[in-house]
């Protein structure tokens, strides 16, 4: 039961007799040694996939409990595996960032030597519908796909699509929804984080211990849920169906990958000196790329899972140099007839100039995602209160073209006031992270977004600064900035003491100054130094001054409290809270106080008492 | 029915024993107001490591012996609102949690229960608190979950009537608090009354409800069995979270009373504030305890 398929393509009956059993085993289960490769395929496959789905939801608590899951040790660090996919490897190398440059050459390195090891080992996408296919193939293991000739066009037509939107400046639109990694993130952080959380909160549901606490779940749009719960359905779909259909129809990785892998160095082939015709390795093929009877192998579609290597009990299918391998193909049949139409594989000059085209196009393509940063005036008629980007974000513009949505930001936040956007930032900025102040404030000291982030869409920057520097830092990058209705605070209006803003305020932008009230004493009224706030919105979510009841709604009259011009003073409208957070865009540089030693209040006096 | 029934027994529990605490507290006064050289209302220790102020201050009000009766549980309510470093001040020194904890463990306790309901996530590991109370035997509970809070009445409130306060606090059989002194941006100051913020779910009421009266008011909830201020190292500027180690002064200096409105009366003088801090003022009106520091039995005691 453990391993059916060994059983199958061992084609040996298992024997059970007393004192031999460990040679019964390995005569049974010898194909497993034989094959390194599929040991190998397997063993990088669990760590990226168990890695990444673990990076998603290392921020559940219950991690935390040391009994229950050893905490997480050892695998804090798994994030960096993202770093490794593709498509955050391309926008990586743009933004400069030194490991998407080494995974990126090392990614290309290794398809050319090898195929399309990337889609096999390392995306998650492409595991998950491994592990798909291969439940399918416990619960109907007799029913097994053949060899199909390939349709080249579809994925062909989407990679070029995705070209031309990358040229065009229209990446944000598209590379979210088609790059592997983010599709398989929005899926952990969408569906498999609410389900975490909820067996988190069942757990914690009664505990009063600080290490298995419950914690808040904050609902995606239904939209955003929908177009998950979608994407899931397909590739789950597709790959119980046809394998890796998926990988060889849509994705545009696998597409491009599959470009490159026709010209790798050493390649898959047949031995047709060995090979019995026995069709194990066919069963075996979840790419359906196994062309027997003319002994080729679609390299453009081998994912190099290496099943078939293992499948094989002749050891007839082994990687060769290119040359080796195309000269033990037999002469082909002439058989125009039965495909009259010329495909990209099955026709060697059709596919090099289409190659070349190709290759050329992502180039340019590429480049010009990097140029279109400028790209649209969406900015300008956004609820700047709603579009707030994670410190390191740089524009509006640059975010949304080089952000692909994957949730890791998101799900790595602490105190998860990054939320995926549904429409607040445009189309373009579907599922793409902003600060939602109604659920947290940013931390001054913590830069978790850009340490995780895989594409570098949110620069890294050092989170202080020191003193009589001009670097730019985390503490003084202005992603927003604060506006003081004094006419709706609290201190003003009831003449009561709170100071909810300046207390949180980490900058100290937000100070109190005495103010006498109507009732004669002295109150502490909240005093905002603009070029001293960040944005963080840590006033916005302490200040208790809502609008829920109708009596709240009020604020205090003249209305000429403050000098600034205010967009509230002629309507009827009043400002949600009393200090209101906007985005500044593109994100600017703060001034950062820095004071002299505080002096002791009371002096040497022993005891002021 | 019964979720009522038990509730209202626990309300009417918790009452009395507020009720009571509140007589041993009269007694105890009445006791040292009577013998000049006995237990003081209010000790003032000087020039320590935080341990051994904290073990001196303890000793010289009757040893922890005098507050935890062995089996007895014990809640210790610091300040861990913010995710900082030791160094910075901003939350209760790890060294005087860590040291009462390990009293109250040598005092017999059965049970050592440590939170506080944080405003920055990760807290209790960010402030050092966590391990070092951990290490000496207590428990770390967990203040950022609101099924912990239980609806309690506060009929000697004049405006924070109804809330939702810890079940630890409420449930302990004896309740200290030890805060750090810090200035604070909307209160003034912040040490053990206004430490006992912490111990409500919804704090956004109290700011919203003339946050001095609340503050007071708050007490009432429960009142402190034993009150330690730490002015190690108070912050006197930009309070209450504080930007780098220049808004600490080197004060040395520890405070511990049974009268929580006489440690803060005596804490609001060390940073130069005495007799400006409405919610002391308004505790004393309430009869919450002595703000006049003239009427007391103090205890100053110099360690160097």
């Amino acid at each position: 039961m453990f391993f059916p398929s060994v059983r199958k393509y061992c084609g040996r009956t298992p024997t059970f007799r007393r004192g031999r059993c460990f040679i019964d085993w390995y005569v049974n289960h010898q194909s497993f040694f034989v094959s390194p490769l599929k040991w190998l395929r397997v063993t990088v496959a669990v760590i990226f996939f168990v890695g990444i789905a673990y990076a998603f939801l290392r921020g559940i608590p219950a991690w935390n409990v040391p009994n229950m899951t050893g905490g997480g040790e050892g695998m804090e660090d798994s994030f960096a595996l993202a770093r490794w996919q593709f498509v955050p490897s391309v926008l990586g190398t743009l933004n400069w960032v030194g490991v998407s440059v080494a995974a990126l050459a090392i990614l290309l390195a290794l398809t050319l030597l090898f195929g399309r090891v990337y889609c096999s080992f390392l995306c998650p996408l492409g595991i998950l519908q491994d592990i798909v296919f291969r439940i399918r193939r416990w619960i109907r293991p007799k029913v097994f796909l053949k060899f199909s000739r390939p349709v080249p066009w579809v994925r062909y037509s989407i990679l070029a699509v995705l070209v031309v939107c990358c040229v065009t400046g229209f990446a944000g639109l598209t590379l979210n929804w088609l790059d592997p990694y983010s599709i398989f993130g929005r899926i952990m952080y969408v569906l498999a984080w609410p389900a975490a959380v909820w067996g988190n909160n069942l757990l914690a549901a009664d505990s009063a211990s600080a290490d298995l606490v419950r914690m808040d779940y904050y609902p995606v749009a239904l939209p955003a849920l929908l177009a998950s719960a979608g994407m899931l359905g397909l590739v789950v779909v597709m790959s119980a169906w046809r394998g890796r259909l998926y990988c060889n129809t849509v994705c545009p990785v696998g597409a491009l990958l599959g470009l490159l892998s026709r010209v790798s160095l050493f390649r898959l082939g047949f031995d047709p000196a060995s090979c019995k015709k026995c069709g194990k390795c066919i069963k075996s093929c979840k790419a359906q790329c196994l062309n027997l009877k003319e002994y080729r192998i679609d390299a453009s579609r081998c994912v190099a899972c290496y099943d078939c290597v293992r499948a094989c009990d002749e050891g007839g299918i082994r990687y060769r140099w290119f040359t080796r391998a195309r000269r033990l193909i037999p002469a082909k049949k002439e058989r125009k007839e039965a495909f009259p139409r010329p495909s990209a594989s099955s026709s060697p000059v059709v596919a090099k100039s289409s190659r070349r085209e190709f290759l050329g196009a992502t180039a340019v393509g590429l480049a010009g995602a990097a140029l279109s940063g400028c790209r649209g005036d969406a900015a300008q008629r956004l609820d700047p209160t709603q579009c707030v980007l994670p410190p390191g974000a740089g524009s509006l513009e640059r975010f949304l073209d080089v952000c692909t949505g994957c949730q890791m930001c998101i799900a790595s936040c602490p105190t998860h006031v990054l939320q995926p956007a549904y429409f607040q930032m445009g189309i373009k900025g579907f599922m793409k992270p902003r600060m939602d102040f109604s659920t947290k404030y940013c931390l001054y000291d913590c830069h978790r977004c850009a340490e995780v982030c895989p594409t570098g869409a949110i620069r890294k920057l050092p989170i202080t600064a020191e003193k009589g520097t001009t670097e730019i830092t985390k503490d003084t990058t202005r992603i927003a900035v604060a506006q003081f209705y004094v006419c709706r605070c609290l201190v003003r209006r009831e003449d009561m003491d709170c100071g909810a803003c300046t207390e949180h305020c980490p900058t100290k932008a937000l100070y109190t100054v005495p103010y006498i009230g109507r009732d004669g004493q002295e109150h502490r009224l909240p005093k905002l130094d603009p070029s001293l706030c960040i944005g963080c919105g840590a006033c916005e979510h302490a200040c208790p001054v809502t609008t829920e009841k109708p009596e709240e709604r009020v604020r205090v009259g003249p209305c000429n409290l403050c000098e600034e011009k205010c967009e509230f003073k002629k309507r009827e409208a009043v400002p949600p809270r009393a200090i209101v957070v906007r985005a500044v865009n593109p994100q600017q540089k703060a001034v950062k106080k820095f004071e002299e030693k505080a002096v002791d209040p009371v002096g040497d006096t022993d005891f002021p008492f | 029915m019964t979720d009522r029934r038990t509730f209202l027994k626990g309300t009417a529990a918790v009452g009395a024993l507020a009720a009571i605490t509140d007589m041993e507290t009269l007694f105890a006064q009445e006791a040292s107001s009577q013998t000049a050289s006995g237990i003081p209302d209010l000790v003032a220790v000087r020039n320590g490591t935080r341990a051994e102020m904290v073990k001196k201050a303890v000793e010289t009000l009757g040893g922890m012996q005098a507050f935890v009766k062995p089996g007895q549980t014990v809640v210790i309510k610091p300040n861990i609102g913010w995710n900082k470093a030791p160094e910075f001040g901003s939350n209760t020194h790890p060294e005087t949690v860590a040291t009462l904890v390990e009293l109250c463990k040598q005092a017999g306790a059965k049970e050592v229960k440590v939170f506080d309901h944080c405003c920055h996530n990760g807290a209790y590991e960010g402030s050092g608190v966590k391990e070092a109370v951990e290490k000496a035997g207590g428990v770390m509970v967990d203040g950022g979950n609101e099924g912990q809070y239980v609806q309690t009445e506060n009929p000697k409130a004049k405006k924070f009537t109804s809330a939702k306060v810890h079940k630890a606090v409420l449930e302990a059989d004896v309740y200290i608090t030890c805060p750090p002194l810090k200035h604070h941006s909307g209160s003034e100051m912040t040490a053990c009354m206004k430490n006992v913020m912490g111990t409500v779910w919804d704090r956004g009421a109290m700011h919203k409800n003339d946050l001095h009266q609340c503050i007071a008011d708050a007490v009432y909830f429960r009142k402190p069995d034993l009150c330690v201020l730490d002015a190690y190292m108070p912050m006197v500027r930009n309070g209450p979270v504080g930007k780098d180690t220049n808004d600490l002064v080197e004060r040395k200096t520890l405070l511990a009373s049974r009268d929580i409105v006489a440690i803060d009366s005596a804490g609001a003088a060390l940073l130069n504030k005495a007799g400006k801090i409405r919610h002391v003022l308004l505790g004393e009106e309430m009869g919450l305890g002595t703000a006049d520091l003239t009427k007391l039995n103090i205890r100053r005691i110099n360690m160097a």
